[in-house]
């Protein structure tokens, strides 16, 4: 069981965190047919980042791959943003088992293809909890 | 109206797991939203990988890559090279062109466990069934199908995948199989 949302852990020898929700935009613009490569998702310098969910709009279809935080990628080819990126922005598909990323860190660096053959404009709502040292 | 509804405390519901049935992403407290959901992140299996340590997401992509064509009325079989202590919990499945261009477009599809011969369908699953934009139910976490229960895949097990193009032109058949591995 996490601590409650909001509430500092109360230890005398351990670090103390806030944990928070916390959503890590991310927009991008592809031209047709272009690929690009591990584009960062920058994590805030003063938080580490549980990435719990995903959502997101786009103008076009394409596919991606983000990395996990300990460097490998999360699927094993690019995967169609309809069978990942939620379009909901109240029903995010869920992210699980939930990937930490340390503060300050790129995030999930992430491989894009444009599949549309047209401009595409990629915007991604990485949801989750934010989590902040305190002492 | 209210009597019916079990009272859940906010804060006793761990936000942090993103699997957790009662963090209402999705599926919700609210049984009607997705109840075969709900009941599959219920399960014991998964509520004990929920809370196992040193496990990472991961996607596998058939084909690899998914630009693969499949040709016509062709069946494609090829062995995913999942790692050691990996746990398959849900697919999806897309088809390019899509149904909707081509009601035409179809493909079945088949998982085995390559040292057991266990398959996950009875009989090979049709992909519109399996598919997040047929049926208007693209939408959060209905993206993917949830198995009943999560199925392991022990070493030296890994999943053989079978596809058959249905369809009267080659067309691209993809199948995503959404897993839990261990890291230790």
């Amino acid at each position: 069981m996490s601590p409650t949302p909001g509430t500092p852990i109360a230890s005398s020898n351990e670090p103390q965190y806030v944990e928070e929700a916390a959503i890590v935009t991310f927009e991008y613009t592809l031209n047709a047919n272009q690929h690009v490569t591990r584009v960062p998702v920058p994590i805030d310098r003063d938080s580490d980042f549980l990435w719990t969910g995903l959502n997101g709009s786009e103008t076009g279809s394409y596919t991606l791959n983000p990395t996990l935080p300990s460097g490998r990628y999360m699927c094993t080819s690019e995967i169609q943003n309809a069978n990942f990126v939620s379009p909901d922005a109240n029903q995010p598909t869920a992210i699980g088992p939930p990937p930490l990323y340390r503060a300050g860190s790129s995030g999930p660096l992430l491989d894009l293809t444009d599949t549309s053959g047209q401009t595409n404009l990629i915007t991604l709502s990485f949801s989750g909890i934010r989590r902040i040292r305190t002492a | 109206m209210l009597a019916g509804k079990k009272w859940i405390d906010p804060r006793k519901i761990d936000w942090t797991d993103s699997m957790n049935p009662l963090t209402g992403r999705g599926w919700g407290p609210d049984p009607s939203r997705n109840p075969f959901m709900f009941d599959t992140l219920s399960d014991p299996i998964w509520l004990a990988i929920r809370g196992a340590h040193d496990l990472e997401p991961r996607i596998l992509v058939v084909p690899d890559p998914i630009d693969e064509v499949i040709p016509a009325g062709q069946t494609y079989d090829t062995n995913v090279p999942m790692e050691p202590n990996s746990w398959l919990y849900a697919l999806n499945t897309w088809i390019t062109p899509a149904e909707e261009e081509d009601p035409a477009n179809d493909f079945f599809v088949q998982i085995t466990d390559a040292v057991t011969g266990a398959q996950v369908f009875s009989q090979q699953a049709r992909a519109t069934n399996l598919q997040p934009a047929i049926g208007n139910n693209r939408s959060g976490n209905g993206l993917r199908a949830f198995l009943s229960s999560p199925r392991a895949f022990l070493p030296p097990s890994y999943p053989v995948v079978r596809i058959v193009n249905l369809s009267g032109s080659n067309v691209k058949c993809n199948l995503n199989l959404f897993c839990a591995v261990e890291m230790r």
